[in-house]
């Protein structure tokens, strides 16, 4: 199973940074959730990585929130060694996480936890629902929502950046 | 028809039902303030992907990585918190960040506004293509990056740019048609051996400047959103479309 865990871990990574907005605490609450599905093992008929992602929550809500997490842009912790990059562009990224940080941090947890699984868990929206324990509907209202807020509140913090395009810029053959 | 931000944004995730999701495609292909409504789903969710995708350039802790090598997990260990705990070991690695990875950070937070283009008129009708058509025979043989004259009148020239596989298992491509009085994106999939029209938009890129040009139409960030929900998987390559081609697009050679 450890092996299988690995194989998660960048989703669950991902997930965990949209939680906590930290880099360092997402790593954190990855620890505290591997640590806890390598003694708690998945139910039978449980996918694991339904059931890591239900811990990571459980953990999230039970004992991050409860404490003093950084709520401020995790500006000094990105990462340093990067190499052939302008530092205005790295300057610009840590801008970006703040506001879009700042902007997840406004969302209620329900929607903020919901749309983070959406995002990155990889997962359908009967998954993620079965996971909440919630219905479908709700999961398809709550990412809806939770997009629109994040709109409005990016909107209001306008950065002028320069548009790049690298959806599937690496796949396409385009003649100029 | 008017379509919430539920189904926008469930459209997004690709989480309608196959109906719904083509129609919803073509609105957005036609209307062009749902076009916009859609682009800002779409941009608000492209932020955090890219924001929160940073963490992959950071290297996985070695605490992390042991508990994961370990050969024999003590099944009486009690957790504890890493809050109370950290343990934090720097790689002697250098973090070597994927250019790609570092752009997005740059980008999609994309907190500009989203105007709309003037564009060409010219766009193909959805539906069929004809069998017998130039058309047909261009989508079928040409490879991405080559373009081909399709029409001598006015100097048609098609010149595909993507291929890959949509939701629902057609093989489908993206290309530019161009002459020299406008130009259409569209993009075509094929199935039951026919290629179908399934999206077109004007490109702007190719109207003369003083071509008269109507104010309202659907974005080319838009038309990438549109595009980019359709693809299932990573794109076609190079080699794998040689073999389609080769193969009539009857199946993937793998």
């Amino acid at each position: 199973m450890q092996n299988r865990i690995l194989e998660l871990l960048p989703n669950l990574r991902r997930v965990a940074f949209a939680l906590t907005g930290d880099l360092h605490d997402a790593d954190d609450l990855v620890q505290s959730t591997v640590e806890r599905v390598l003694v708690k093992r998945p139910p039978a008929g449980v996918p694991l990585i339904k059931w890591v992602l239900r811990v990571c929550r459980n953990i999230w809500i039970d004992e991050i929130r409860k404490r003093k997490v950084r709520v401020a842009s995790d500006i000094d912790n990105m990462p340093h060694e990067i190499s052939n990059v302008d530092g205005e562009q790295i300057a610009l990224g840590r801008i970006a996480l703040g506001q879009v940080n700042s902007a997840m941090k406004r969302l209620p947890e329900a929607q903020q936890t919901t749309l983070a699984l959406a995002a990155f868990s990889g997962l359908s929206y009967l998954e993620i629902s079965d996971i909440l324990d919630v219905p479908v509907g709700t999961v398809m209202s709550r990412i809806a929502r939770a997009r629109a807020s994040l709109n409005r509140t990016l909107n209001r913090n306008r950065v002028e950046t320069p548009s790049i395009d690298t959806s599937t810029e690496r796949y396409k053959h385009d003649l100029h | 028809m008017t379509y919430t931000n539920e189904q926008l944004s469930a459209f997004l995730d690709n989480e309608l039902e196959p109906g719904l999701m083509s129609q919803v495609r073509e609105a957005i292909a036609s209307d062009a303030d749902l076009a916009q409504r859609f682009e800002e789903i779409a941009i608000s969710d492209s932020a955090i992907r890219s924001v929160y995708s940073a963490i992959d350039t950071k290297p996985i802790p070695q605490s992390l990585v042991d508990l994961l090598s370990s050969p024999k997990v003590d099944q009486s260990h009690k957790i504890s918190t890493p809050w109370t705990q950290r343990v934090w070991q720097t790689s002697n690695k250098p973090v070597v960040a994927a250019t790609y990875g570092v752009l997005t950070l740059v980008i999609i937070v994309s907190l500009f506004s989203i105007t709309l283009a003037p564009t060409a008129q010219t766009t193909l009708a959805t539906g069929p293509v004809s069998a017998t058509s130039n058309l047909h025979v261009a989508l079928s043989t040409v490879p991405s990056a080559i373009s081909s004259e399709i029409t001598k009148r006015e100097h048609g020239v098609i010149t595909p740019v993507l291929t890959f596989l949509d939701h629902q298992y057609r093989f489908c491509r993206e290309f530019k048609l161009q002459s020299s009085k406008s130009g259409a994106r569209s993009v075509a999939c094929y199935q039951e051996n026919q290629w179908r029209i399934e999206l077109s938009i004007p490109d702007n890129i190719s109207a003369k400047q003083n071509q008269y040009i109507p104010a309202s139409s659907i974005t080319p960030s838009a038309f990438e959103n549109v595009v980019n929900s359709m693809i299932l998987g990573d794109p076609i390559s190079s080699d794998e479309e040689m073999k389609l081609i080769g193969n009539r697009w009857s199946k993937l050679d793998r």
